[in-house]
């Protein structure tokens, strides 16, 4: 038996809450490194985004929705089998929360700073530093922070709710 | 056959679907809450209520089975109420990447969470008025 019942709704909102964590792991790679001019591939340090998927799970659907399906029934030896119609169910689906496919570097060009004291200026005086904004990183920052507390108030309530179930 | 005799007379199984509904549907909403970033996202909804509405409506007409391959006509039995999953059609983004908006979620979490312990109490309520009929005492409040 799959865990769908009580513990699934859990597990979608720890979903959320990894992905978030790696979201804000990312952004205080990009803090921190805001101002790093040399890394181990070479020029600067470039911004990392992660991409969030919606992770689905067909297993569910079956167990969730009974369909209503027509069957021939048999009455005699001689009849043929009529087996239950399949009806479409791509309307049907139903998520099993979220997972990050990657992390990505901005592709956007770094920012050129006037430094010609900087060992790693270039010939003209100009250093490459990361292509991050830190106010970008900033508001990036609260949106993931406000996501993992929606996360943990669903995670909460469907644990209340598990506990609740206890008392009947 | 106490099952037959007892329980399903009582309000038991409207109370049992509605708390099986009120899990799917925390379940739907922690899965669009969970999703909130993801970009193309579609929401996920639950279909309960107008169900057990039309299955216990007495007014309407409701065909009688003699063969167990006999197809519902009219109001479905209240043991076909199942909650669904479902897409609703909202072409609207609240968010700017998908159509989740985060404040009806938590209000549905919320709205959700009461309806399940509401459930949890009127069952418990149910429980012991069987319990005082089997003892033939009354209720202890």
């Amino acid at each position: 038996m799959p865990m769908s019942g009580i513990f699934s709704g859990l597990e979608i909102s720890a979903s959320g809450m990894r992905a978030q964590r790696i979201r804000q792991n990312a952004i205080s790679s990009n803090l921190a490194n805001a101002e790093t001019s040399r890394t181990a591939d070479g020029g600067p340090y470039r911004r990392q985004f992660v991409v969030f998927t919606a992770d689905s799970d067909q297993r569910d659907i079956r167990l969730l929705n009974k369909e209503p399906s027509l069957q021939g029934a048999q009455t005699e030896g001689g009849h043929l089998p009529i087996p239950p119609a399949n009806f479409p169910r791509d309307e049907r689906f139903f998520g099993n929360g979220v997972s990050v496919v990657e992390i990505r570097e901005d592709s956007r060009p770094p920012k050129m700073v006037y430094d010609p004291a900087h060992p790693d200026a270039d010939e003209n005086g100009y250093v490459a530093m990361p292509n991050v904004n830190i106010i970008e990183e900033m508001t990036d920052m609260i949106a993931a922070t406000r996501a993992y507390e929606a996360n943990v108030t669903a995670f909460n309530a469907t644990k209340s709710m598990a506990m609740q179930a206890l008392q009947l | 056959m106490l099952e037959k005799m007892l329980l399903n007379k009582t309000n038991l199984p409207v109370i049992t679907r509605a708390m099986d509904a009120a899990m799917l549907r925390s379940r739907t909403i922690s899965n669009n809450i969970a999703n909130v970033t993801t970009p193309g996202y579609r929401r996920v909804e639950v279909s309960f209520e107008e169900q057990l509405r039309t299955a216990l409506d007495r007014t309407r007409l409701q065909g009688s089975k003699t063969d167990s391959q006999h197809l519902d006509i009219g109001r479905k039995n209240l043991s076909d109420v199942n909650a669904e999953a479902y897409h609703p059609y909202d072409p609207t983004q609240p968010s700017g990447v998908n159509n989740v908006d985060i404040d009806m979620e938590m209000a549905k979490l919320a709205e959700t969470q009461i309806m399940y312990n509401y459930a949890v109490k009127f069952g418990q309520g149910v429980f012991k008025k069987i319990n005082a009929a089997i003892q033939a005492k009354p209720i202890q409040q």
